[in-house]
């Protein structure tokens, strides 16, 4: 039997931001807060960063725009020619609308896959699922995890913790084999 | 939560104020008396006057689409756009040198100094234009669209302030109902033709079907430059302390960020259009403004009115930046003066851009009378609208 870490059940989503906020001055790094409902203030209260996904979009974006602009400059202007309505090979106004469709391709990859990336998707299983009672998070439920990975991880003290910060339901995550 | 009312009543010397007015309108008449037969200084007058104008025109887009969406956000801001409003009726008065210099403005007028040398019955395009652009209906486009903006602002502000006094909140359905209202429809159609008559027909056998949201965009971004300076400036002042926050001016840059792409994309798309489709009397209009200087006016446009912007604010720190906002705010209003006077001069000067004394002296001119005038109406009435029930949610307004 191995253990993942301890979760404990809250009942509002006001309870879940203070317990956020206990977890956090208490020194803890590896947990997470888990809610049927986007809550507002939870990243603060978690104490996460703003996420970098601005800049992998902004570095895709000019990517893209780059992109864009030297293909069609090196297909126009340079491998194929042609002589379209008069204009000169090199007309850069022209290439301005497949410059922006191109950085906003880019920028919607960089985007998703960042997205994907930063949030460890696609994952088929996580060790919350151990617990049974968990399934109530989808509805009227609010849980605190802390994982085993955290530097301060010690079992009995996480769960007098989560107890004396308010929560129910103190279950430790363990695989069945 | 108790506000000091000491933050959010304006007050400046009404004499100052008047004096500032007085001035201005006694330069501008100099220059006029001055410059009475110079198509020069017309000219300049036009894009002294387009250039202040546009900044209330752009006010009065913001405060509809803030009643009629019921916003939050921008009740804390909302008194001072409607502060801006009333400075229409001075702008009604300022618009008469235009009337009476409009032979030597307009060449659609057969009086047109262009028809001494050119028959004016032979040009096909202007005859086929002349239903709409002649002398009498013009006028009274002109005064059906000052009128309009006169009952709008008169409207909107009288009901505003007077909510503060008796705390009656069916002012707020009112306005939202007025708002709502065909005038909303009526005020978009007369900027548009606003920009058709007076800068469009500058240049009268050229047209653009984009011209009328090119005015609406060059305007709204010009009046979110003016907002976001005077909010800065009021808060340097020790005005709107604890009211207005960064959080404001967080959305004020979003806004400036976000219709800087707009004009962007619209001034694109009206370049792109006529430059692709190749047709002389269209092009004829760019290639008078790649002649000269006027090149040098084009590339900064879209270095100074794109680039510039976009790169400085796109980043969230930026926008939180006051410093940096202020700045900006001022660079914008200066590039939408440099818009302004690349869409009217080359009618006048084919060479190259000129900046001369009339240039100069209706920019005082009207700057004198448009602050002045701002801030005499500013200290009129408390910059909140108090009664608002959603002023405490505006002022606790928080990004996420």
């Amino acid at each position: 039997m191995n253990t993942y870490g301890v979760i404990a059940r809250f009942d509002t989503p006001l309870a879940l931001v203070h317990a956020a906020e206990k977890v956090k001055d208490a020194g803890f790094k590896d947990f997470d807060c888990h809610s049927p409902f986007p809550i507002h203030g939870m990243d603060d209260a978690m104490g996460l960063k703003r996420s970098k996904l601005g800049y992998v979009i902004g570095a895709m974006g000019l990517t893209g725009a780059l992109f864009g602009f030297g293909l069609q400059t090196w297909i126009h202007s340079i491998e194929y020619p042609m002589n379209i309505s008069g204009k000169p090979f090199f007309a850069y106004p022209a290439y301005a609308i497949i410059t922006f469709e191109l950085m906003v391709l880019f920028s919607a990859f960089g985007a998703v896959f960042g997205m994907m990336y930063f949030n460890s998707i696609p994952r088929f299983h996580h060790p919350v699922f151990y617990s049974d009672k968990f399934s109530r998070v989808t509805s009227d439920a609010f849980y605190v995890s802390i994982e085993i990975s955290d530097p301060k991880y010690n079992e009995e003290e996480v769960k007098s913790f989560l107890e004396k910060i308010g929560g129910t339901d103190i279950e430790v995550l363990k695989d069945e084999n | 939560m108790k506000l000091d009312s000491k933050t959010y009543h304006y007050s400046s010397k009404k004499s100052t104020n008047f004096i500032l007015m007085f001035a201005g309108i006694a330069l501008l008449s100099i220059a006029w008396f001055a410059g009475f037969e110079s198509k020069e200084f017309y000219f300049s007058y036009l894009t002294s006057f387009f250039f202040w104008l546009s900044i209330i025109l752009g006010a009065m887009f913001f405060t509809f689409v803030h009643y009629a969406f019921s916003a939050t956000w921008s009740v804390a801001i909302i008194r001072v756009m409607e502060n801006t409003l009333m400075l229409i009726p001075i702008f009604t008065m300022l618009f008469f040198p235009i009337i009476a210099g409009m032979e030597m403005l307009f060449k659609w007028l057969p009086d047109h100094s262009y028809w001494l040398t050119h028959s004016f019955e032979a040009d096909h395009l202007i005859q086929h234009k002349l239903p709409f652009l002649n002398k009498q209906f013009f006028l009274q486009r002109a005064v059906a669209y000052f009128s309009l903006w006169n009952v709008i602002a008169f409207y909107i502000y009288f009901t505003s302030t007077k909510h503060d006094t008796d705390a009656n909140h069916n002012a707020l359905i009112k306005l939202k109902n007025f708002t709502m209202s065909p005038i909303g429809v009526l005020l978009f159609t007369s900027i548009t033709f606003a920009g058709l008559d007076w800068l469009m027909s500058l240049d009268p056998h050229w047209y653009s079907t984009m011209y009328g949201v090119y005015t609406f965009a060059g305007s709204f971004l010009a009046f979110l430059a003016f907002l976001t300076f005077t909010l800065i400036r009021l808060k340097d002042q020790g005005y709107l302390k604890d009211i207005v926050s960064e959080e404001h001016f967080h959305d004020l840059g979003k806004y400036l960020f976000a219709f800087t792409v707009f004009y962007c994309y619209i001034a694109g798309a009206q370049f792109y259009f006529i430059w692709y489709t190749n047709i002389p009397e269209e092009t004829i209009w760019y290639l008078h403004r790649w002649v000269g200087s006027w090149k040098t006016i084009s590339i900064l446009l879209i270095v100074g009115k794109f680039f510039i912007p976009f790169f400085a604010l796109i980043f969230r720190g930026s926008k939180r930046n006051l410093r940096l906002l202020q700045f900006m705010s001022i660079w914008i209003l200066f590039m939408h003066y440099i818009d302004i006077n690349f869409i009217v001069m080359p009618t006048l000067h084919h060479d190259g851009f000129h900046f001369g004394i009339y240039d100069i002296a209706s920019m005082l001119g009207f700057a004198a009378i448009f602050i002045g005038g701002f801030r005499y109406i500013m200290s009129r009435s408390p910059l909140v609208p108090l009664n608002d029930p959603e002023l405490i949610h505006s002022i606790n307004h928080r990004n996420h």
